[in-house]
């Protein structure tokens, strides 16, 4: 373990203003990458505008999971990026929708009796 | 498959000292901190213990021992160390798994030294985002539908390990699932009934003069289309199916 673990919320674009400053987790469709700008697409449908660590190999379609530093309602500091070894996927974008907000409003989740 | 832990049907574990009680049934799928912040033992939640735990996560690191590997497994909500136990020769079957991707594992929780693990069943890379969802939507349903049957208490019984809500019991407290009061109701009045003609409908209908004949008739043929009753010397007489 080379970095200490810290806790993410998953959010979609919609949320993204909400967690301003805080570390999140976000899926997102790569529209274009130059160098380390990412611009891509929220599952919502927000155009999202990420800085990279470092220079990312994904193609343009696919779904990659983005965690970092939202600054604004559309931009994201990456710290880094999750990509999946499928090709073409189709990714339920309504499921995750509903899986975000679920999971940032149901009460006590953690609770085990 | 990691076959080191034989069969675990059986109610023994490899751990000593644990009680065919707290060994449970069934697998749960889980975020990371819930394991986590779990008690001691078998995962329980809700007071149902459970056999195995699925969760899915990013593989941080790989530890390679002669005994056994160790990943570290992340989701967003916590990290968790797995330990793959080896035997003689399988260096070359140990899982092909890369860090930073995403795997699925299925396994028991044990604790180390104060600390909670894994110890891996199963792992299996996850190349799907899709499926990452669906673990977090299970584990949502898993959390809400064992405190829901906590609630309601022990009135639906058996399977409250599988947490399925489609149950046909047998015993004569039979409950039968996809009845409501009313039909439940008359399942149990003719059920009751011993001989061996079956009970009559005029007799339902006298035993329950709040349901109306038309009413009446439409339960005793939805019941008979969901194969719980059956008529038996005359379409009048219902006997129900053992």
């Amino acid at each position: 373990m080379n970095v200490p673990f810290e806790p993410r919320t998953l959010v979609n674009g919609g949320m993204l203003k909400q967690f301003a400053g805080q570390t999140v987790s976000i899926m997102v469709r790569v529209e274009s990458v130059a160098g380390t700008t990412l611009m891509g697409l929220s599952t919502d449908n927000q155009k999202l505008r990420i800085s990279l660590p470092s220079e990312l190999g994904a193609a343009q379609g696919a779904w990659v999971e983005v965690i970092g530093i939202p600054n604004a309602g559309d931009a994201i500091r990456a710290k880094e990026v999750i990509e999946f070894g499928g090709d073409n996927i189709d990714f339920d974008t309504d499921s995750y929708n509903a899986m975000t907000q679920l999971l940032n409003n149901v009460k006590q989740f953690y609770r085990h009796g | 498959m990691n076959d080191s832990f034989g069969d675990f049907n059986a109610t023994q574990t490899a751990t000593a000292g644990a009680t065919k009680e707290s060994s449970g049934e069934g697998i749960i799928s889980l975020l990371v901190k819930q394991i986590l912040d779990s008690p001691e033992g078998n995962f329980k939640m809700f007071d149902v213990t459970y056999a195995l735990v699925c969760a899915v996560g990013i593989v941080r690191n790989i530890e390679t021992s002669s005994t056994k590997i160790t990943y570290s497994l992340e989701d967003h909500s916590g990290r968790i160390d797995a330990h793959y136990w080896l035997e003689e020769g399988d260096a070359i079957k140990s899982p092909d798994v890369m860090i930073n991707n995403y795997v699925k594992i299925y396994g028991s929780v044990r604790s180390q030294a104060g600390q909670k693990v894994l110890m891996v069943f199963k792992l299996i890379n996850v190349l799907d985002p899709n499926e990452v969802c669906t673990h977090i939507l299970e584990a949502l349903h898993s959390r809400y539908k064992a405190e829901e049957y906590h609630v309601k208490g022990d009135t639906s019984a058996a399977a409250s390990n599988t947490l399925m809500t489609n149950v046909t019991a047998t015993q004569s407290n039979a409950i039968v699932a996809g009845l409501d009061s009313k039909q439940l109701a008359v399942f149990q009045a003719i059920k009751s009934n011993c001989s061996e003609e079956g009970i009559h409908r005029r007799e339902l209908n006298a035993k329950f003069s709040h349901i109306s004949q038309a009413e009446m008739n439409n339960i005793l043929d939805f019941m008979i289309s969901e194969g719980h009753i059956y008529s038996s010397i005359d379409a009048d007489h219902f006997i129900c199916t053992m």
